[in-house]
Parts: structure tokens; sequence; C-alpha cells
């Protein structure tokens, strides 16, 4: 092959969904949003948001000051900011390796959890911190499946379980925050599709087609309306 | 009925990285149909995470996690691909990014082997950059890392990519 790789990569930017499948994608997706409407208008607020530069001014100008203190911020105080866009992003950056970002999702995970926990024990866990915590904790479980697949597809199977037991730890004693959040997340003990539930009561249902079996007008699978589902 | 603002922005997420994040599940699963599954389903996802309000930073960079999370449990549910295999519709589309060109399709058929062989960031750094286009000024942003990094990785990249194919790199 002589062809230049670039050149190649570059060619595939011509395929796109057909008219007919783009339509019948978007149609499927409205019929998404019609059993599972938004809750929240976001008029005034971005659905993709910025970096937060004051925050990124105020650590940069205190020295290390103002992020130790962010550490035991919750949701809805003025440090938070801090803490998830300085302190969090400054630790990202820092984890090299698969493992080292994996520990980290699983670690951010648990600390989305331990949040909802403490807002709930305050009274002070609003419809909106929940739904903040919510995408945040979905992203952050969403990057510890990737990391978790990504080292089991490097053999690296014993660090994989260590941090899916940790995840399993966080979830364990954080249940109740769990479903406050209406987020479900399930393991997959083995490939004969045996999968432990959150609580680690077994679901013994085997193999795809006993699992979740609406599907669309497009003979696609639906997915439960309401809760982020999480399988590991 | 109406819909309200937040779905209407939505559905131009949806109109602006649907075809990309349709072709990456492409790229990877060599299947048309299985493409357009996992398509379905990032965005389905995607829409439950901001239905609620929630704000996501980069939403590019989340759909395309979220995609290799999607792509990863639909391969635990399906026949893997053998060797040199293609998936249904992939001829199809091979024909689209190469019309009438025998010998580009089957480069593009080996192409795409060697790159699901790649370790899976550089799978996707690959795709955003050559295929997408995407600066590498934006694509270190979205990842939280620095412009250098994301060049030497793409040129090591490349690099393995050269060798699994065969190409003698010119310049």
């Amino acid at each position: 092959m002589n062809r230049d790789i670039e050149k190649l990569m570059s060619s595939l930017k011509r395929v796109s969904l057909s008219g007919p499948e783009r339509a019948r994608l978007r149609s499927a997706l409205r019929a998404s949003m019609r059993s599972a409407p938004a809750t929240f208008s976001t008029t005034r607020r971005p659905l993709i948001m910025a970096p937060v530069a004051i925050a990124l001014v105020l650590a940069l100008s205190t020295g290390g000051g103002i992020a130790l203190a962010a550490e035991g911020a919750l949701p809805g105080e003025p440090l938070y900011a801090v803490k998830v866009n300085v302190d969090e992003k400054v630790a990202g950056a820092l984890a090299l390796s698969t493992e080292a970002k994996a520990d980290l999702a699983a670690r951010l995970a648990e600390k989305r959890l331990k949040e909802t926990s403490e807002l709930t024990s305050d009274d002070r866990l609003t419809p909106e911190l929940k739904t903040e915590l919510r995408g945040r904790l979905a992203e952050h479980l969403e990057d510890a499946k990737e990391k978790v697949s990504d080292l089991k597809r490097k053999g690296r199977d014993r660090h994989a379980s260590k941090v899916e037991d940790h995840l399993r730890s966080s979830f364990d004693s954080h249940r109740a925050s769990l479903d406050d959040l209406e987020v479900g997340v399930s393991f997959r003990e083995s490939d004969e599709g045996v999968k432990l539930r959150g609580d680690g009561s077994i679901d013994d249902s085997i193999g795809d087609d006993s699992e979740d079996n609406s599907r669309d007008s497009g003979g696609r699978r639906g997915r439960d309306r309401g809760r982020i589902e999480i399988d590991f | 009925m109406g819909h309200t603002d937040t779905e209407e922005r939505f559905m131009a997420l949806y109109d602006a990285e649907a075809d990309a994040i349709f072709r990456f599940s492409f790229m990877k699963l060599r299947d048309r149909e299985a493409a357009l599954d996992v398509t379905q389903d990032v965005f389905t996802r995607m829409w439950e995470y901001v239905r609620r309000g929630s704000t996501i930073e980069h939403f590019r960079a989340f759909a395309f996690r979220v995609a290799r999370n999607a792509i990863t449990d639909h391969v635990k549910k399906s026949r893997p691909l053998y060797e040199h295999e293609l998936g249904e519709g992939a001829e199809d589309i091979l024909e689209i990014a190469a019309p009438g060109d025998a010998e580009t399709k089957a480069e593009l058929a080996g192409l795409l082997e060697c790159l699901s062989a790649l370790p899976e960031d550089d799978q996707e750094l690959v795709t955003l950059r050559y295929t997408e286009g995407y600066p590498v000024k934006e694509i270190a942003e979205e990842k939280d890392e620095l412009p250098n990094t994301i060049t030497k990785r793409l040129a090591r990249a490349l690099e393995a990519l050269r060798e699994c194919v065969g190409v003698v790199p010119t310049t």
C-alpha cells in the first residue's frame, strides 16, 4: 500500500447518515424525548458549559490555598467550582496511565456520591443540585467504564477488578444517593451473562433478549425511561 | 405540541454531531446497521443526561466517550468480525469513501483493521484529527491535554498504522 494514511482517513469524511437514516434516528430520538421529556428549561442556562475562568483566576492568584480549601466544598458552595474545575482537572492532567485514569474516575464517582449524601443529610439537596450531581456522576461512571474496558483489553484484569471493587464498595455505601440521583449500575460477572445488580443481588436473565425488550418503531431496543443505567 | 427549548437545542447538537458519531462507530464496528444502532443509543443516553438540566462541559468529547462505551457493549453482545471480514453495509460505505476505486477500498478495509489494533484513545485521536479534521488545539482542549502531547501521540499512532498496513512514508 502506497497511499497516504492521512488521505485515506480523510476520505472517510464523505461517509454520513443517509437522508432516511438521519430522519429515522431523529424520529426515534423525538419519541424518546416525548416519553422522557425535558424537566429543565435551558433558556438561560447552557447545555454545554464553558470552563469557569473566574474560579481558575482565583485559584492561580492565591496559590494552593484556595485549592486546598476547596476540597471539602459541596455543590452550591462558592469553592465547589474550584474543586471540580481546578483541583479535579489538575488531577486528571496528572493521571497519565490507564490505571491512574481508572482510579481517578472511580474516586471522583465516589466523591459525587458522598456529596449527595452530605447534602441529603443537611437537607440541602435541591432539584438543581441533584441534576448537577447526576450529570457529573454519569460522566465519571462512563469514564470509569471506558477505562475498565481498556484495562481488560490490555490484559490488566487485576487492576480492572480492583477498580470495579472500589466502585462496588462506593455503591454499597451510598445506595440511597444512587437512588436519589436515579442512576443504576450493574456489573457483568461472566461472559455467560450473569450480572450482579448494584445491591449485590443476581440478575439471572441470560443473554440479550431477556433484557429490556422494549423496541421502538424502528425495531431498535429502547432503554429504561427516567434512569441512567450503566453496565460494567 | 410544542417542543421545549432544551429539546430544540439538543436536536441541534444531534444534527451537528450525529454523522461524526456514526462514522466513528462504523470505523470500529465495520457494520453499518451496528453503527446505526450505536448512534441511536449514544444520543438516547445523552438526552437522558441533559434532559434534567445536567450540564456537559464538552458535548462532543462526552458523546465520543459514550460511543466508545456503547460500542464495547455492542461488541460484548455480538459475534466479533473475523480478520478481513466486513459487516453488513460496509461495502456500501467503502464505496462512498472511494467511489469505483477497488484498490483504495481494499486499502481502506485494511486500514480500518489496523486502526482497531491501536489503543482506544489513539483510535479516537486519529479519527478526530484525520477523518473529522478537528485542529490539534481543539482536541487538546477537549481532552485536557497539552497540544504538544496530542501531536506526539498522533505521530506515534500514524507510525504504528503505517507499519501495520505496510506504507512507505512520503516526505
